[in-house]
């Protein structure tokens, strides 16, 4: 299936004065109906991104296409796309509905039809009996549900969201999330969130686009992203990893062999490389730990617990090996899976080969 | 010797720490301070009731002053003037003051620094430096002093009194309000209309209450500016006192007092209904 294009991001840069260049020529395209998020610390450049698809920011270089129409010179008011604010923006002289009921005003719709996409409206984000509630009545999740219907009924090709999350508690944050998803695959339409929650990325998007001080790091699904990023940026960005500088030394049938200097050398996945020198990570739950030194193909390592973090659901084990430290997640179950270690045991780490992510740098 | 017993503590009132208006001292001061500054009028309310001419024994209750005071011509007239050009100078000063405290706010523009710190001056500089200003002026590009340019006047410095309320208002106003109705399908105009101006009303109200106030009882500025055939009433009521303080005066001045009152009370109440609906915004 080939899905069409909904926004073609081609070469966009954005200077401000001489020194500060918020975003650096990013260049890719968001598919119709996807749920696409640009994730980044902040400052990132990633809400400038944003503005400049909504309109209010001017391009310093390249073109921003929506549904195949260039946007150089359409104002705001006059794109195919509609944009969640992130404290919401709800004008708060108006009812809950006469919120909603603004946009399709403008567009001269009839009064019946208004009405009937206003009730609509009001019914897909469950918020019916608060019709005529104004803003300041209402909590900051069912705010964020005006803002959302607002813009939804004016049925854009693209909806942006920017950091739609942020003004909520974290308990009401995974239910809007939740939600957020349920109610695009419903509607449609393409949404494009900005944020700097990683979790957030990882659970509500199609796709993810990890930006850094304004350059497009990697854009990949969630899973993708989580199991094989590509530098160092993004797999300290979205979850923790251990990593360790590595070599490499050339290329087998089996795929790449790399070397981790003093602690052996082991295959991987064929990679692609221009220098020798690369990180080698492993992700925390990847990780085991143990007291006795395990059998089999796995890389393991000799070493102290510095240090255990009860986290809850699981412990975070701090392993020394050589002054590198390695971080396991350990589920924190009864069943006797894992042992129980106390800061000072000598243990055991090891993963499988498979577990290996290379990173360029 | 007297000691801190528990005892003690249960007998006498626990006051917080912080609940200084719980303290006697302090609500004495507080009354004597209110007493400073109401008591003159009182006074002169009460003798606009007196029926004595020399106003300075209580003679017995009368409306007699009232009646007189509104049979006073000269004093009506002024009155009549007064409001003209009260009215006249809070319709534009709001405009221009409305206009003025949004670009302050909203916009950045070359000289913006200067234009801030003068359109403020009519509230720092001495009324008389500005009354004196005028006159000159006036008399340079040679129009009759009149109505017609104490209204100027008036609205001259009515402006920053209505710009620096409307900016404060316009500064709790989120931008984002305006880009939302912006991305929503509305004109930087229709914007204005029906998002920013409905905002930013309680700010332009309280404003131009400010303004009529201040212009409606300004003596200096309008003691300049002013020709033959335009007093006001504020000057009237000092022309009157030059001869003798008759309770017609303190009728009169009384009036004022009400009329004032009044603007002000409507401001108070508009003022707490619209942080009552903003409070949780």
């Amino acid at each position: 299936m080939t899905q069409s294009i909904a926004i073609k991001i081609d070469g966009v840069s954005k200077r401000y004065g001489r020194n500060v260049l918020a975003v650096d020529h990013a260049k890719f395209d968001i598919k119709e109906g996807e749920f696409f998020t640009l994730l980044g610390p902040s400052g990132c450049g990633k809400t400038t991104l944003m503005r400049m698809i909504a309109g209010f920011e001017t391009l310093t270089e390249g073109t921003i296409e929506i549904c195949g129409q260039d946007m150089h010179g359409v104002p705001p008011n006059k794109r195919p796309v509609n944009m969640v604010f992130q404290s919401y923006a709800v004008f708060p002289h108006m009812t809950v509905a006469e919120n909603l009921a603004y946009g399709l005003q403008i567009d001269k719709l009839g009064k019946s039809e208004i009405e009937k996409r206003v009730k609509d409206g009001l019914e897909m984000v469950r918020m019916s009996q608060f019709s005529d509630r104004r803003p300041n009545q209402l909590s900051g999740g069912q705010r964020q549900r005006v803002a959302l219907a607002r813009a939804l009924i004016k049925r854009p090709k693209v909806l942006l969201l920017d950091e739609p999350m942020s003004a909520l508690d974290a308990k009401l944050r995974e239910e809007m999330q939740v939600e957020l998803v349920t109610l695009q695959h419903e509607v449609g339409i393409t949404f494009v969130v900005v944020t700097h929650d990683q979790q957030e990325a990882l659970s509500m998007s199609d796709r993810v686009a990890v930006i850094e001080g304004g350059v497009v790091r990697q854009i990949a699904t969630p899973s993708e992203l989580y199991e094989h990023p590509k530098s160092k940026f993004v797999a300290d960005f979205i979850g923790k990893m251990t990593t360790f500088p590595g070599k490499h030394r050339g290329d087998t049938n089996a795929g790449s062999k790399i070397e981790i200097p003093h602690f052996g050398e082991f295959q991987c996945r064929e990679i692609v490389t221009d220098s020798p020198d690369l990180v080698v990570g492993i992700r925390p739950e990847k990780i085991e730990v143990r007291r006795r030194e395990p059998e089999g193909d796995v890389i393991k390592m000799r070493g102290k617990v510095k240090n255990i973090m009860y986290c809850g659901g699981e412990n975070h084990v701090y392993v020394d090996v050589d002054g590198h430290e390695i971080v396991a997640y350990l589920q924190n179950e009864t069943r006797g899976f894992h042992e129980k270690f106390q800061v000072g045991d000598d243990v055991w780490s090891y993963w499988e080969l498979n577990d290996v992510v290379v990173l360029d740098h | 010797m007297r000691t801190f017993s528990s005892k003690r503590i249960g007998k006498s009132k626990v006051i917080e720490p912080l609940a200084y208006t719980k303290r006697s001292v302090i609500k004495l001061v507080i009354f004597v301070n209110l007493l400073f500054l109401y008591l003159p009028l009182l006074v002169l309310i009460a003798f606009s009731f007196n029926d004595s001419k020399r106003n300075i024994v209580w003679r017995g209750f009368t409306f007699k002053y009232y009646e007189k005071t509104l049979k006073n011509d000269q004093l009506m007239e002024a009155l009549t003037n007064s409001l003209q050009v009260a009215l006249l100078a809070t319709f534009f000063a709001t405009i221009l003051g409305t206009m003025l405290g949004l670009a302050l706010q909203r916009f950045r523009f070359p000289g913006k620094g200067p234009v801030d710190a003068w359109a403020h001056m009519p509230i720092m500089i001495p009324e008389v430096c500005m009354g004196v200003s005028l006159l000159a002026f006036f008399a340079l590009v040679k129009i009759p002093l009149g109505l017609f340019t104490i209204t100027a006047s008036h609205i001259a410095f009515c402006i920053p009194f209505v710009a620096i309320v409307v900016r404060a208002r316009a500064a709790t106003i989120d931008p984002a309000m305006e880009e939302a109705s912006y991305d929503l399908g509305a004109s930087r105009i229709m914007t204005f209309w029906r998002i920013t101006l409905p905002q930013l009303a309680p700010g332009i109200i309280a404003g131009a209450l400010l303004a009529f106030t201040v212009s409606l009882d300004d003596f200096v500025i309008t003691f300049f500016t002013g020709g033959p055939g335009s007093t006001t009433f504020p000057i009237q009521v000092y022309s009157m006192i030059k001869f003798s303080v008759t309770p017609e005066i303190n009728a009169a001045s009384t009036m004022l007092i009400v009329l004032t009152s009044i603007v002000i009370a409507v401001g108070l109440v508009l003022h707490a209904k619209t942080s009552e609906k903003d409070s949780e915004l």
